[in-house]
C-alpha cells in the first residue's frame, strides 16, 4: 500500500492541476520538473535543484499519490512505509520519528521542515508531528533525507531530514475536503483551498485537526500513579501561503501558521500533559538573476508550551528568527555552485530570564560534473553559535549567568560522487560529518525539584558547557532500473559514528554542601557507532504497484557511567536490528485495494507498561494494514483504511501498545 | 533488365547495410515541448514550429498531429524547407534526424530567427549547431549547446539550466 515510486508517481491527482506556465523564477516548479523528467525532483540534497537519481545522498521522495494511497492519517504514517525510518507511537498523542534507529522518543537527530522552514522544535530538540500545520492533500511530495545533512541545513540535520514540501499557491491549484472518521473516538477534518486572486497572485489557505479517545496503553499508565490521567489528544492548525509575482523572474511568498495540540507525552520516568501552541510568519523572495538562482527569507516560529507534570506547570516560551540567503550560480557548464549565509536567533523565556543564542553561518557547495558520468559534490558549512543569559536565576542555582556565557564553532560537510555505470546502474558514494546542537534545555533548563532530603535544595538543571554531538556517516549506494518490472532496486551500505551524545537529567551531582545543593545535570553521555544496509525493490505490473524493503543496522553504545537514576540511554537494545516493510496495491479506474505490512524485531525498550524504569523485553511484531479506496467521480473519493489489523493490541517500541482501527475517510475536490 | 536487377540488387544492399536513421518520438516530442516551456521570452499557449522538411519531417509532423503540448505550450508543427527557414518567423525550430549536411545552414537561420532549435541528433548539439538535444529513453537526457543558445539569443530558467547537461 505504501508504494514509495520516486520514478513512476504521476504528477496529478483529482483536484490538483496547474493553472500557470513555468518559465517564472523559482522556488522550483517541482511538478514541471517532474513532468519533464519523468521523476520527482529536489533542493533538499545539495540545494540546488536536482533529479532525485541524480541527488549525492540517500534519498526517498514520496510523492501525493504515495500519500494517498498509503490510508495513513498522519504524516509519521506516510514515513512508516519507509523501512529505514523509525516511528514510535509512544501514547496515542505522542509519535516520534527517526532514520535508522536511535529514537529515544522526542529525538533530537531529524530536522523535519516544511518548505524549508523548519517545525523542529528548539526548546527540547524534538519534532511534534500533530502540531505541524500542514494537512496531507496539500503536501507535494515530502523529502526525506537518510543520514546527516548539516552542511547544508545547519545544526540538527544529524541523523536525517524530512523537507515537506506543499503545494505552490500560484502554480497549483488545490481546494479538497476531507471528513474522517473512526474507531477509538478518531473524528479528523480539513480544508484546503487556492484563490488565484490575478494571473500573478495566488493564495492558499488550510485548516484541519483531529480528536481521538486515548489509548487503553494510556489509560494503563495513567492508572499506574504517574501522575496524569490519560488525555484525549486533540489538534488543530491554519495555515495561509501566498504568492506574488513580480515578474516571470522575480516571486515573493508570505506564510502565516498556528496550530494547537494537546497530548500525553513521555519524558523517561514521567507522563506529561503537553499544551503545544505555535505559530510562524515568514517571507521569501526569489529571482532568477542573471548571476543565478537567487533566494532570500526570513521567518520566526513562536513556541508556547505548557508542560503539566506532577511537579506542577512548566511554560516554556520559546521563539528563533531566521534570516538567510542564498545564490545558486552555474559559471561554467559543468560547475554549479551555491553560496548561502544564514543568521539565527533562538530564545527561550523561563520565566526568570532568558537564554538565547545567535548563530552565524556561512556555507558552500560545488558540484562538478566531471564527466558525462560522473558528478562529484563537495558542501560545506561553517557555524558559529554564542549563548548567553539574561535575567533572574533561582536561589542557589549553581550557575550563573556568566556561566552560560559561551561560544563555540562547527564545521561540517557532505561530500557525494554519483557514477553512472549505465543507463539503468549507477552508484553513489557520500561521506558527510553533521552536527547536532544541544537543546536549549540541555543549555539551560532550571526546574526546582523535591528535595531527597531535609535542608537540600535540588534542581533539574541544563548544563553550559554541553558539547554539541558530531555524526560521521558514510555510504555506498547502488540504484538499478529493471525496465522488465517497470521498477527499480535500491541498496545501500553504511556506518555511522555519533559523538558526545546528549540528554537531559544523566548525572547526579552535589554542587556544595553547606548549603547543600544538588542537581540532575544534562550532559553528553558518550558514543555510539552504527553499520548496517538497506534494500529495496518496487515495481509496477499492469494496475499492480509493489514493494519491498528491509533495512538492517547494528548499533554499538559505548556511553560513560550515568549517575542518575533516572537516566535511561541504551540505543543498541532500543533500536531495533531488522525491519521489513512490503506492500501491494491494485489501481482499477474506480476502486483501489492495497496492504502493507511492517514487520518489526525484537528490542529492549525502556517503561514498558506501568514500569517505567529498567529495560524489558519487546518481541518482534508485525503491523498489518489494509487500502479499499473507492472513486466515485472526479471529485469524490472514499477511502476505508484499517491499521494494525493483526492484533486488537500490538506492544510496539513506544510506551503505549498501539490499537487496531478503522477509518473511513471521504474526500472532496472542488 | 539484367542491369536492372543487379542496381535494385546493389540498392537493397545499401539500404541494408546503411545505419538504421533514429526516429524522433512522439515521447521526444514531447520532451521537447516541455523544455521550450522553459525558454525565458518565449510565448505561452500555442507556438508554431518549423519542423525542418527534409528526411524524418513528415513522421514528426504527423507524430506531432494538431499540436504537443507541455509545460505551458502547445507545439503546432508545420514543414519549412531549409532556404525558407530565415523567412519563416519560427521561434522554435525541430531539427529530424538525417540532415546532417544542412545543420550548419539551419544554425544559421536559427542566429538570424533567434529561434530554438531542438533536435534529436545530439551531432547537431555537439557540433554547436542545434540549441537543445533531447533523449527521451531510456531516461530523459537534455543537453544544452552554450555556444549555439548563446548565438541565437537564447536564455532559460535558471533552476532548468542547473538540472539539465551543458556544453
Amino acid at each position: 500500500m505504501k508504494t514509495i515510486n520516486r520514478g513512476l508517481a504521476a504528477v496529478t491527482l483529482a483536484g490538483a492541476a496547474s493553472i500557470s506556465g513555468q518559465a517564472a523564477a523559482d522556488s522550483v516548479d517541482r511538478a514541471a520538473f517532474q513532468e519533464l523528467f519523468n521523476e520527482p525532483v529536489t533542493t533538499s540534497a545539495t540545494g540546488a535543484p536536482q533529479r532525485a537519481t541524480e541527488a549525492p545522498v540517500n534519498m526517498t521522495i514520496i510523492t501525493q499519490e504515495d500519500i494517498q494511497r498509503s490510508g495513513a492519517t498522519d504524516i509519521p504514517g506516510v514515513l512508516e512505509g519507509l523501512a529505514n525510518v523509525d516511528v514510535m507511537r509512544s501514547t496515542r498523542g505522542q509519535t516520534d520519528v527517526a532514520i535508522r534507529g536511535y529514537n529515544g522518543g522526542m529525538t533530537p537527530r531529524l530536522l523535519v521542515l516544511v518548505n524549508g522552514r523548519q517545525v523542529y522544535l528548539d526548546h527540547y530538540g524534538m519534532t511534534n508531528w500533530d502540531a505541524i500545520p500542514v494537512q496531507l492533500s496539500e503536501i507535494q511530495q515530502i523529502e526525506v533525507v537518510s543520514g546527516p545533512n548539516t552542511a547544508l541545513f545547519g545544526f540538527n540535520a544529524a541523523g536525517g531530514v524530512v523537507n515537506i514540501i506543499t503545494y505552490d499557491a500560484l502554480r497549483d491549484d488545490i481546494d479538497q475536503v476531507t471528513a474522517a472518521a473512526g474507531t477509538n473516538g478518531y473524528v479528523a477534518g480539513s480544508g484546503v483551498w487556492t484563490m488565484r486572486a490575478a494571473d500573478n497572485f495566488g493564495i492558499r489557505v488550510s485548516v484541519g485537526g483531529f480528536d481521538a479517545d486515548a489509548s487503553d496503553g494510556d489509560d494503563l499508565l495513567s492508572n499506574a500513579g504517574f501522575g496524569y490521567g490519560a488525555l484525549d489528544p486533540s489538534a488543530r492548525s491554519a495555515s495561509l501561503n501566498a504568492v506574488y509575482a513580480l515578474s516571470d523572474k522575480t516571486r515573493i511568498e508570505a506564510e502565516a501558521t498556528w496550530s494547537l495540540d494537546e497530548r500525553l507525552e513521555r519524558y523517561q520516568g514521567s507522563l506529561i500533559e503537553g499544551d503545544y501552541e505555535t505559530s510562524s510568519l515568514k517571507l521569501a523572495l526569489f529571482s532568477d538573476t542573471s548571476l543565478g538562482m537567487f533566494s532570500a527569507q526570513i521567518y520566526s516560529n513562536n513556541l508556547d508550551l505548557t508542560d503539566n507534570l506532577s511537579l506542577g506547570a512548566i511554560r516554556f516560551d520559546n521563539a528563533i528568527t531566521v534570516a538567510s540567503a542564498s545564490l545558486i550560480m552555474k559559471p561554467a557548464p559543468a560547475h554549479t555552485l551555491r553560496v548561502a549565509g544564514e543568521y539565527r536567533m533562538n530564545e527561550y523565556d523561563d520565566g526568570l530570564g532568558t537564554l538565547s543564542y545567535d548563530v552565524y553561518a556561512l556555507s558552500g557547495m560545488w558540484n562538478w560534473q566531471a564527466t558525462s558520468a560522473l558528478s562529484l559534490t563537495s558542501a560545506v558549512r561553517f557555524d558559529t553559535l554564542e549563548l548567553e543569559r539574561e535575567g533572574d536565576t533561582l536561589p542557589l542555582m549553581p550557575f550563573t549567568n556568566a556561566d552560560y556565557s559561551r561560544d563555540f564553532s562547527e564545521w561540517s560537510y557532505n561530500l557525494g560522487a554519483v557514477y553512472k555505470l549505465s543507463d539503468n546502474d549507477s552508484l553513489r558514494f557520500s561521506a558527510a560529518r553533521g552536527i547536532g546542537s544541544p537543546s536549549l534545555l540541555e543549555y539551560g533548563f532550571q526546574l526546582p525539584v523535591p528535595p531527597p532530603g531535609p535542608g537540600v535544595t535540588a534542581f533539574y538543571l541544563g548544563d553550559p558547557a554541553t558539547a554539541p554531538t558530531i555524526v560521521y556517516n558514510a555510504e555506498i549506494g547502488w540504484d538499478h532500473n529493471i525496465p522488465s518490472i517497470n521498477g527499480r532496486l535500491r541498496a545501500s551500505l553504511f556506518w555511522q559514528k555519533n559523538e558526545d551524545l546528549r540528554m537531559l537529567g544523566a548525572y547526579s551531582q552535589v554542587f556544595s554542601l553547606v548549603p547543600t545543593v544538588a542537581g540532575t545535570l544534562a550532559g553528553n553521555i558518550g558514543e555510539s557507532e552504527m553499520q548496517g544496509f538497506e534494500i529495496g525493490v518496487e515495481g509496477q505490473q499492469g494496475r499492480i504497484h509493489w514493494d519491498a524493503q528491509y533495512s538492517y543496522r547494528d548499533i554499538s553504545d559505548d556511553f560513560e557511567t550515568l549517575t542518575s537514576p533516572t537516566a535511561q540511554a541504551n540505543f543498541e537494545d532500543a533500536s531495533p536490528e531488522h525491519v521489513v516493510t512490503g506492500g501491494v496495491m491494485w489501481i482499477g479506474d474506480r476502486w483501489e485495494f492495497g496492504a502493507d505490512a511492517r514487520y518489526t524485531s525484537e528490542t529492549q525498550q525502556f517503561g514498558q507498561g506501568a514500569v517505567l524504569t529498567g529495560l524489558s523485553s519487546v518481541d518482534s511484531y508485525v503491523q498489518l494494514n489494509a487500502l479499499a479506496a473507492w472513486r466515485a467521480s472526479d471529485t469524490l473519493r472514499l477511502e476505508l483504511s484499517g491499521h494494525n489489523l493483526l492484533e486488537e493490541e500490538t506492544q510496539t517500541v513506544g510506551v503505549s501498545p498501539v490499537e487496531r482501527s478503522v477509518v473511513l475517510t471521504l474526500r472532496s475536490s472542488f | 533488365m539484367r542491369l536492372k536487377f543487379v542496381a535494385a540488387l546493389v540498392a537493397a544492399s545499401m539500404l541494408a547495410s546503411a545505419p538504421a536513421l533514429a526516429t524522433t518520438s512522439e515521447r521526444d516530442l514531447q520532451v521537447m515541448a516541455r523544455a521550450v516551456g522553459f525558454v525565458e521570452g518565449l510565448p505561452r499557449g500555442n507556438v508554431t514550429v518549423a519542423v525542418v522538411d527534409g528526411p524524418g519531417a513528415d513522421a514528426i509532423v504527423a507524430a506531432m498531429g494538431a499540436g504537443v503540448a507541455g509545460g505551458g505550450v502547445t507545439l503546432v508543427p508545420r514543414k519549412v524547407a531549409v532556404g525558407a527557414l530565415a523567412g519563416s518567423g519560427a521561434r522554435v525550430i525541430i531539427v529530424p534526424e538525417g540532415q546532417g549536411g544542412s545543420h550548419a545552414a539551419i544554425a544559421a537561420a536559427a542566429r538570424g530567427l533567434h529561434a530554438v532549435t531542438l533536435s534529436t541528433d545530439m551531432a547537431c548539439v555537439n557540433s554547436g549547431n542545434c540549441v537543445v538535444g533531447v533523449a527521451a529513453e531510456p531516461r530523459v537526457e537534455i543537453v544544452v549547446s552554450r555556444a549555439a543558445s548563446s548565438a541565437n539569443g537564447i536564455s532559460f530558467a535558471q533552476a532548468f539550466r542547473v538540472m539539465i547537461r551543458e556544453i
